[in-house]
């Protein structure tokens, strides 16, 4: 006998109270007791599978044949008691092909080819397993080690594995616009920073510097700016090979200069793109891309709160 | 919405009469009381009336700030340096800093090697008497950078070289030669030291040496003014203004930079009655002394001595260089007012103009100094005054010095309709013997010289190497001095 319940009540809104789920515990215990001493009819259609299941012994071991059944049956995929074993497998697989790999050449970092592998939530839907992104970084690294094997000496398995990963109509992605030193020996270099936007013409020359039509240390009085507008040369120690004319607009005089660093990197990679690691290491590569937060209604700016006023 | 009572509890009192079941009931009748409240609510109450019944400050009606409550710190502020001290210490010029290296072949600068081309991009150094002489003449400024030395020095560049070559010239020449300069330049970039390395190789030369070290104290209404009395022919021309305390300045600085030189100078010409001044055995340096000595008296004796240097007699004069630094404060309306308080354009003062008038002389006009000399003005580039008429007066130079004839279509000309100032537009007809020097930065040469001359003293601590001088001379907008002694001096961690 079960315990009474309504069932008239969806069981959103009908619950139950302790007193009750311990009273159901109790009386189902009793009855189960009860179930033992009282023979119950069963109803069920189907019979019992004790009833008839006679249990017979495995089958003798044929030592002899080395092709029967193993001793120990082990599983194709060593990852096969692990919660997610294709990704794991995946894991290995890489790790084995860096490891036998090891001793190749690498090429060196401009002529790495450009690699753009598989997003999380694409490799999340090919393998049907929730990663954690922290784990799947651990494959882009692999998959970049692997990556930076000198083409010329690249195994077949490894480019068909890395082929693998690699996301589906990134090919047109790789091909970014090359820029081109024009007719009279000028490369032009676009940089954003804040909200100041800056264009370069470079050309080689002797180190003259235009911003806007002026002398720099009209533009830039602090030297800092100077600095920082000029660093992308400075680092690669080009100031005396090139002139620079820069033409700026927007922001202000912090975000100017960062804007020439940037606009003139672009504009030097395009005359010499060897540099490009040098002046990534420089932090000249990488545009910076906030901006300022609005202001917002009942704040004082974007974050601040008015005072607390007592009443 | 859920159900106030236990699903199971509900079908109980409906399906069964047990008294047991009634259990139920009573936990939904329970008062619930909060786990977490240690005292009971009673409690609680007697509590809040107790605190009602306590004593409290009187509520105000109205909400009044804190800090009318609060007493204001009293802060004792520290005494105020003495009167002037502040000024003193502004103006101070500091010529050695002990505690930067001594270059040990460090030349001096000499009239032997004055125009020596090997030394241009060297630093050279001034000695003794002709610091002395400098210093009196109020030659050097604040802004020169000269306490960052163990001793005066100077970097010869090559339009030093060039003037140095035009003194010798006028030197050699028998005729009248006068010499004019104009000098411009962005900010910092050696307007001023040039006009110093000019006058101290007329001081070489022992020329005389009248020099304005800061045009912009006669413009700026801080000095006695006084209208000059006008002769009955001039009635119709506008009213002009003398400065006396300036005449005065200007005396004294000629006085001590000039003393040994006036000394030996003997009148050519009668001077007024009324000056206080023995006729035949005066000299000029008496007669200098005088305006030095009083305000009332500067005025005659300024114009006596002007007649002295400027019209040829029986005793021979010596050279003269007239050197005016930030010019650029002459060129439109002064800071004083008139009798009937409209402004006083600054080519009404009778100094400014006479000054400016020697610049840019009329052609065909006589020559303005007895025995010829040098005109060195220069503008100023962190102080510069918005007079375009000024602009356009530089612009036409500049025209000029390209070689494009004044007639010619390109030639720079006022705005259609535009109020040009008249004052300064008369000065164009003048502007044929003028050069206009540009002082742009310094050449790779020089400011290698220039550098290394700060790693010798101990201050750029640093090697110097071909992409390091790049790197300043970039960063100095192409070898701006100035800004290259700011990064010169620059800490680098």
């Amino acid at each position: 006998m079960s315990p009474p319940t309504v069932r008239a009540f969806p069981s959103a809104i009908s619950w139950t109270c302790r007193q009750c789920r311990i009273n159901s515990v109790q009386l189902q215990a009793r009855q189960t007791s009860l179930r033992t001493v009282v023979p119950r009819q069963n109803f069920s259609t189907t019979k019992s599978p004790q009833a008839d299941v006679q249990i017979r012994a495995a089958p003798e071991l044929d030592l002899k044949d080395p092709n029967a059944i193993p001793a120990r049956i082990i599983p194709a995929s060593p990852s096969y008691f692990t919660a997610s074993p294709v990704f794991n497998d995946h894991v290995l697989l890489l790790q084995s092909l860096v490891k036998k790999h090891a001793s190749l050449p690498l090429a060196p970092p401009n002529q790495t080819p450009r690699a753009v592998w598989l997003k999380l939530t694409q490799y999340r839907s090919t393998i049907g397993e929730k990663i954690a992104a922290s784990k799947y970084s651990k494959v882009l690294d692999l998959l970049t080690r692997l990556n930076k094997i000198h083409p010329r000496v690249r195994p077949r398995e490894v480019k068909q594995v890395l082929d693998r990963f690699r996301r589906p109509g990134s090919e047109e992605l790789q091909t970014s616009k090359t820029g081109k030193i024009d007719e009279y020996g000028r490369s032009i270099g676009v940089g954003r920073r804040k909200e100041a936007t800056a264009k370069v013409y470079l050309v080689e020359g002797t180190g003259e510097v235009l911003v806007n039509g002026r002398s720099i240390v009209q533009m830039f009085p602090r030297i800092h700016d100077r600095e920082s507008a000029l660093w992308s040369l400075k680092i690669t120690e080009r100031l005396n090979k090139y002139n620079v004319f820069a033409l700026v607009s927007g922001g202000g005089v912090t975000g100017q200069a960062e804007s020439i660093t940037l606009a003139l990197a672009k504009a030097l990679l395009i005359h010499e793109p060897a540099l490009k690691p040098a002046l990534r290491r420089a932090g000249c590569i990488t545009s910076d891309l906030r901006r300022v937060e609005r202001k917002k209604p009942g704040r004082l700016k974007a974050r601040k709160r008015p005072t607390w006023v007592k009443r | 919405m859920s159900l106030s009572i236990c699903a199971d509890c509900l079908s109980r009192l409906r399906i069964s009469h047990n008294p047991r079941s009634s259990l139920a009931i009573a936990a939904v009748s329970l008062t619930p009381v909060s786990s977490f409240h240690s005292a009971s609510v009673m409690a609680k109450n007697n509590s809040l009336v107790k605190s009602k019944k306590g004593n409290r400050a009187p509520e105000s009606k109205y909400r009044s700030s804190q800090s009318a409550k609060m007493k204001k710190k009293t802060r004792d502020r520290p005494k105020p340096p003495p009167i002037g001290e502040r000024r003193a210490q502004r103006h101070r010029i500091v010529l050695s800093n002990t505690n930067a290296l001594e270059v040990p072949s460090l030349e001096n600068w000499s009239k032997e090697n004055m125009t020596a081309e090997e030394n241009t991009g060297r630093m050279l150094g001034l000695d003794g008497a002709l610091l002395d002489k400098l210093r009196d003449c109020k030659a050097f400024k604040t802004t020169q950078n000269w306490s960052l030395f163990r001793r005066p020095a100077t970097l010869i560049r090559s339009e030093t070289i060039q003037l140095g070559q035009e003194i010798e010239q006028v030197n050699h020449s028998q005729g009248k030669k006068t010499v004019r300069h104009l000098v411009t330049g962005d900010k910092a970039s050696g307007k001023s030291i040039l006009g110093l390395q000019g006058m101290t190789m007329a001081f070489m030369n022992d020329w005389l040496v009248f020099n304005i070290p800061e045009a912009q104290e006669f413009v700026n209404n801080t000095s006695s003014y006084a209208p000059l009395k006008q002769k009955d022919d001039q009635a119709q021309s506008e009213q002009l203004y003398i400065q006396p305390h300036l005449t005065q300045a200007l005396l004294t600085r000629a006085l001590h930079a000039n003393e040994s030189l006036l000394k030996t100078l003997k009148f050519n010409h009668e001077f007024p009655k009324h000056l206080p001044l023995k006729q035949g055995t005066a000299t000029l340096k008496d007669l200098v002394q005088l305006g030095a000595s009083d305000h009332t008296f500067a005025w005659p004796a300024w114009q006596a001595l002007w007649r002295e240097l400027s019209e040829p007699g029986a005793n021979s004069r010596p050279r003269v260089l007239i050197a005016v630094d930030s010019v650029d404060h002459w060129m439109g309306p002064s800071k004083y007012r008139s009798a009937d308080f409209k402004i006083i354009h600054a080519h009404q003062f009778t100094l400014v103009r006479q000054f400016l008038g020697l610049l840019f002389a009329k052609a065909g006009s006589s020559p303005p100094l007895a025995n010829g000399g040098m005109l060195l003005y220069s503008t100023t580039g962190s102080n510069t005054p918005a007079f375009p008429s000024f602009g356009l007066l530089l612009n036409q130079m500049r025209a000029r010095a390209q070689g494009l004839d004044p007639s010619a279509p390109g030639f720079p000309l006022p705005a259609p309709f535009s109020k040009p100032d008249t004052h300064v537009l008369e000065l164009m007809s003048g502007l044929g013997d003028v050069n206009l020097v540009e002082l742009k930065g310094l050449s790779v040469e020089e400011s290698k010289g220039y550098m290394e001359y700060f790693v010798r003293s101990g201050l750029l601590q640093r090697p110097l190497t071909e992409i390091s001088l790049a790197e300043f001379r970039a960063l100095a907008g192409g070898g701006v001095v100035g800004e290259l002694a700011k990064l010169g001096r620059r800490v680098t961690v």
